[in-house]
């Protein structure tokens, strides 16, 4: 603690939960926006991470309310949002909007896997029965069918879009609506947290997808992660320049905060803010990604920028979620002082719950995948095809 | 609430929900057991009609000593968890410089035992100000309130309802007079509550009856015959951060600009 | 929809709805209303029409559907997604009715917040606070010394904190298992100073004290010695009127030394007591040089006045810079001159050109050249005993 700061504010109240949850809603919303670039925009050389998008995107999904739940004073009311839920407040939204969302992304991925579905209800054993619950016992599918699923998942994989904006930019409303925090109040924070978001959700899958495809000696399918890396410097590009745009604007107006914001950035978060978010973790992967995007590399150098990359953005969206939701509160309400916060690793909102909050979305993408494919069969082809038969489901480890 | 015993109130109950489920949140209050929209009697069959009230709240701050009667006198009327406050008083001295500094006497004695600044730092000015709940009228936090546990009474008290509340915290952030905290026992936003459990009897909040020296007053802004009016007529007062349109109830008599 | 069945259908949907909107419409205007305008048993009537209406359409459309079946394998296309989104409109219903199922009784009484919050307020807890009259119903004679004293304005509870358990635990005392609750205020200086330590940041006309200082000024060796060894709490007698008027000394006389028994309620209050004692009883030879000199004229409660630290220990003049005496002497632009000499301070004016006084510091006490005009110093300690009788 440092100068005056008010009695009741001796206690950091959002913790390291709330830094993770815009976090993981962030790499829902930028994994859906990648599969729509499939399914919508036709960038069919994304096609290999298509459905592992959606994949990421709906596990994602389901575990974003998990650091909420165990943020909330009283989780056993968690559903008064969605009882009762007072519409002249920012959050108020989050039921009905989060639900919705789960609504979209779970119905377009029931249409998109419903092929592998119908092949796994006629097998059997656990998976058969999960399979012919999931599809409601209707196995048939023909031509025609087909052509619906496709117009279906056209039409929401387009309204997706919207909603995974309305989702994550909500999430930034809700900081920059806060007229009692100079730190988050700016009508910018909705947007940074849209391209913010774009740019995560690119980063885990291209990480991710990666990993999956070492570890099982798949041959990656260089044209999918270029692709990806250049819609990754272009939006970190646009990202990065409004967050940098947002704090240029307070200190150029000289406004009455900037003086204890001023002191904020150069001395509470110089080194989490301007060293580490700015200079190593925007810096180097823009000139990395830049340097990809430019020249042509052998692949294998190609796949490691873009690897360093994507794991260095990651950490940048997870530092800026950070600068945010703690900075901000670590600025006393009276201007005149900062508090401080350092999350113990025990506690219930501690360091070790939010590790585990933030692998299991990852542990259940793999049980997911013993359940139905999330690659097409052509991504999952190994670096030599002579040497080993042909993949099947299992190997994913 | 006075019901009477033969109230068909299942009936209202199944209808409420009919017509609820049909009409969504547009008819959230439709049929709700309020008896011709009056409002609740306090215990103890005292007669108060909270349409005859609009509680406001006045500091004067030429009149505070700092001498902690006030925190001392909420801590154990309203029972607040140590380390937390519902209202405080705060010192400013204004050096030579004119810089300020401010410090508050935390603890169970609430009491300031020297001066924050030494003689050398040549004060130019010093004195304190009583803090509390502002009770806006615009208020921030039951805007924010995802679930409408805090909300404002019809006679000007912004309340919690610690059975409804969820603990998201989002209102402790949106004041921006950090009067409010989470609870640490019951883990539900926490505040001043004008010491609804007096003013509704008759009573005066705790901080308002123990003040020595009259530095913090209340009153009802529907009375046009009331002492805080008749002051508030006759004194030049200031709000504590206006620019930010809460529309506060707390009116402070000879506020510093130094004070946010 | 051109096939009639469908029609029908489509006719029981419209009707449905506009049936639906009735009952809404009616629900609001008797939620609305101080009396109930359709009543109870008309929305009831006209909702259950609602279902009648959609169960119509439904069926409708069902039997519609079943004829074409036998199309299905052409055009079934459309099979699954129905079969979804009749699952999915289940759930929804499910969970709509659930909503609303799950709202409290009174939530949106008097606003969007649940309406039995406020009555919980109310009774949140007890009052813990008594007042002063309540203290007074059982300890009449201290409520009567403490209405006569200067302290009469401030409660009991102020000091002694909130009395709700010791007034409980008195009155629960007849079951003789009750323990009792004392409320004490500790017999240390702590108390007295949160009021009265002096702090710079407290109003400077309030009283307040340096306690060591205090102490020493009287001699007192222990400087833990608690203020009620001296000033009884309950009748400090820290005068309204200035000392001399007043009669009685704030320290010395106590009311009790010469009213033997009760306080009478109907005495006048200390400060209309007739003549106790004079300055000059004590501070003869002060009173005497005074008298010599040029504010003679005035009595010296004009000066120390208020009860104050500084007054009766250094002096309220020393302590407070110029400002007390510019009360006087203070040469106002639009004041009638007052026939007293008079400054317009900052600016002291040159009496003696050809030996100009040094630059002096805006706080220095006037009294630090001027003091030849009042009194002659350290006279002060001539009896600081005795002298009461």
């Amino acid at each position: 603690m440092e100068g005056f700061v008010f009695p009741n504010e001796q206690n950091v109240v959002w913790t390291v939960m709330i830094v993770l949850y815009p976090y993981i809603t962030g790499l829902v919303a930028g994994a859906f926006v990648v599969s729509s670039l499939y399914h919508l925009f036709g960038r069919d050389e994304i096609r290999p991470v298509a459905r592992f998008s959606l994949g990421a995107a709906f596990v994602f999904l389901l575990f974003a309310p998990l650091p909420l739940l165990v943020h909330l004073g009283h989780p056993e009311r968690a559903f008064n949002i969605m009882i009762t839920p007072n519409f002249s407040s920012a959050m108020a939204g989050f039921g009905y909007i989060y639900t919705a969302y789960l609504l979209l992304v779970g119905i377009e991925i029931w249409f998109i896997f419903r092929d592998d579905m119908i092949r796994r209800a006629d097998g059997r054993g656990f998976w058969r029965l999960v399979a012919r619950v999931a599809l409601l016992n209707d196995l048939r599918a023909t031509e025609a069918s087909h052509a619906t699923d496709r117009r279906i998942i056209r039409f929401l994989a387009g309204l997706g879009i919207p909603m995974a904006c309305l989702l994550h930019g909500y999430v930034g409303f809700l900081f920059g609506s806060i007229k009692a925090n100079p730190w988050w109040s700016t009508p910018l924070m909705f947007v940074i947290f849209i391209f913010s978001a774009i740019v995560s959700g690119i980063a885990v899958l291209i990480f991710h997808y990666m990993l999956i495809a070492r570890i099982n000696r798949w041959k990656i399918d260089q044209a999918c992660v270029r692709s990806l890396g250049r819609f990754l410097w272009g939006f970190m590009i646009i990202a990065v320049s409004l967050e940098v745009l947002e704090v240029v604007s307070i200190a150029y107006k000289q406004s009455e905060e900037w003086e204890i914001l001023a002191r904020l950035i150069e001395d509470r978060l110089f080194f989490s803010y301007i060293i580490l978010q700015f200079l190593v973790f925007s810096l180097v992967p823009f000139l990395l990604l830049g340097l990809n995007a430019l020249f042509r590399f052998r692949d294998a150098v190609s796949n490691a920028i873009l690897w360093i990359a994507s794991v260095m953005l990651l950490v940048q969206v997870l530092l800026m979620r950070w600068n945010v939701v703690i900075g901000g509160q670590l600025v006393s309400k009276s201007y005149r002082g900062f508090t401080s916060y350092m999350p113990g690793v025990f506690e219930r909102e501690g360091l070790a719950v939010a590790v585990v909050i933030f692998t299991i979305p990852f542990g259940l993408l793999y049980v997911f995948h013993r359940f139905v494919p999330l690659f097409p069969p052509e991504a999952m082809r190994p670096t030599t095809p002579a040497e080993r038969p042909a993949p099947s489901q299992a190997d994913l480890h | 609430m006075s019901r009477p015993p033969d109230d068909p109130s299942d009936r209202r109950r199944f209808l409420r929900i009919v017509v609820q489920s049909a009409g969504g949140f547009f008819f959230a209050g439709c049929l709700a057991d309020a008896e011709d929209g009056g409002p609740p009697a306090p215990p103890g069959g005292t007669a108060y009609d909270w349409n005859k009230f609009y509680w406001a709240y006045a500091v004067d701050t030429d009149r505070c000593i700092g001498c902690g009667s006030c925190m001392r006198a909420c801590r154990t009327e309203n029972l607040v968890p140590e380390g937390f406050y519902r209202t405080w008083v705060e010192r400013y001295e204004i050096d030579a410089d004119d810089k300020a500094h401010v410090d508050i006497a935390l603890g169970r004695s609430a009491s300031f035992d020297r001066d924050a600044l030494p003689p050398a730092a040549g004060r130019r000015k010093a004195f304190f100000v009583p803090k509390l709940c502002n009770h806006c009228k615009n208020s921030v936090c039951s805007q924010v309130c995802p679930v409408g546990a805090s909300y404002q009474t019809k006679d000007g008290v912004v309340l919690v309802d610690e059975q409804h509340c969820v603990g998201c915290a989002y209102c402790v952030q949106a004041c921006p007079y950090a009067t409010r905290f989470i609870n640490p026992h019951k883990h539900v936003a926490d505040k001043c509550t004008f010491c609804y459990h007096r003013i509704t009897v008759g009573l005066p909040p705790a901080c308002v009856l123990v003040c020595p020296t009259k530095a913090r007053m209340y009153g009802n802004l529907k009375d046009r015959k009331d002492e805080l009016q008749a002051i508030l007529h006759r004194r030049r007062y200031m709000l504590l951060k206006p620019e930010l349109g809460t529309n506060p109830k707390c009116y402070y008599l000879g506020l510093d600009l130094e004070v946010v | 929809m051109a096939d009639p069945q469908n029609r029908r259908s489509l006719i029981a949907f419209v009707f449905a709805a506009v049936l639906l909107a009735t009952v809404l419409i009616m629900a609001r205007a008797d939620a609305l209303a101080r009396r109930p305008v359709f009543g109870l048993a008309t929305i009831v009537l006209a909702a259950a029409g609602t279902v009648l209406a959609l169960a119509v359409g439904l069926g409708g459309l069902l039997a519609a559907r079943r004829r074409r079946e036998d199309l299905s394998q052409v055009r079934g296309s459309w099979s699954h997604v129905l079969r979804l989104g009749v699952a999915l409109l289940v759930i929804g219903g499910a969970a709509i009715v659930a909503r609303a199922a799950l709202v409290p009784d009174s939530y949106g009484a008097y606003g969007y917040f649940r309406g039995d919050a406020v009555r919980d307020a109310m009774v949140a807890r007890r009052p813990s606070h008594q007042g002063r009259d309540v203290c007074a119903g059982c300890h009449e004679t201290e409520g009567r010394l403490h209405a006569k004293d200067f302290h009469s304005g401030i409660q009991c509870e102020s000091c002694h904190g909130a009395g709700g358990e010791h007034v409980a635990s008195v009155a629960a005392r007849a079951d003789g298992k009750t323990e009792h609750v004392p409320v004490v205020v500790p017999r240390t200086q702590e108390p007295c100073l949160w009021c009265h330590r002096r702090l710079a940041a407290r109003p400077s006309s309030f009283p307040q004290i340096d306690p060591q200082e205090h102490l020493r000024g009287f001699a007192v060796a222990d400087l833990e010695t608690p203020c009620m060894r001296c000033h009884n709490p309950h009748e400090p007698l820290f005068l309204t009127r200035p000392l001399r008027e007043a009669r009685l000394h704030p320290v010395i006389q106590q009311c009790r030394d010469c009213h033997a028994g009760d306080v009478d309620a109907a005495a006048p209050r200390p400060d209309d007591h007739p003549v106790v004692f004079e300055c000059r009883y004590c501070h003869a030879d002060l009173a005497a040089d005074f008298a010599g000199r040029s504010h003679r004229e005035l009595p010296c409660g004009r000066c120390h006045q208020a009860h104050r630290e500084s007054e009766t220990a250094t002096r309220i003049v020393r302590s407070h810079g110029p400002e007390f005496c510019l009360l006087c002497h203070r040469d106002f632009p639009l004041r009638e001159p007052v026939g007293l000499p008079t400054i317009a301070w900052p600016a002291h004016p040159e009496r003696n050109p050809q030996n100009p006084p040094p630059p002096l510091p805006d706080d220095m006490p006037c009294i630090d050249c001027h003091m030849d005009r009042i009194h002659a110093r350290g006279m002060t300690t001539a009896a600081a005993t005795g002298g009461a009788s």
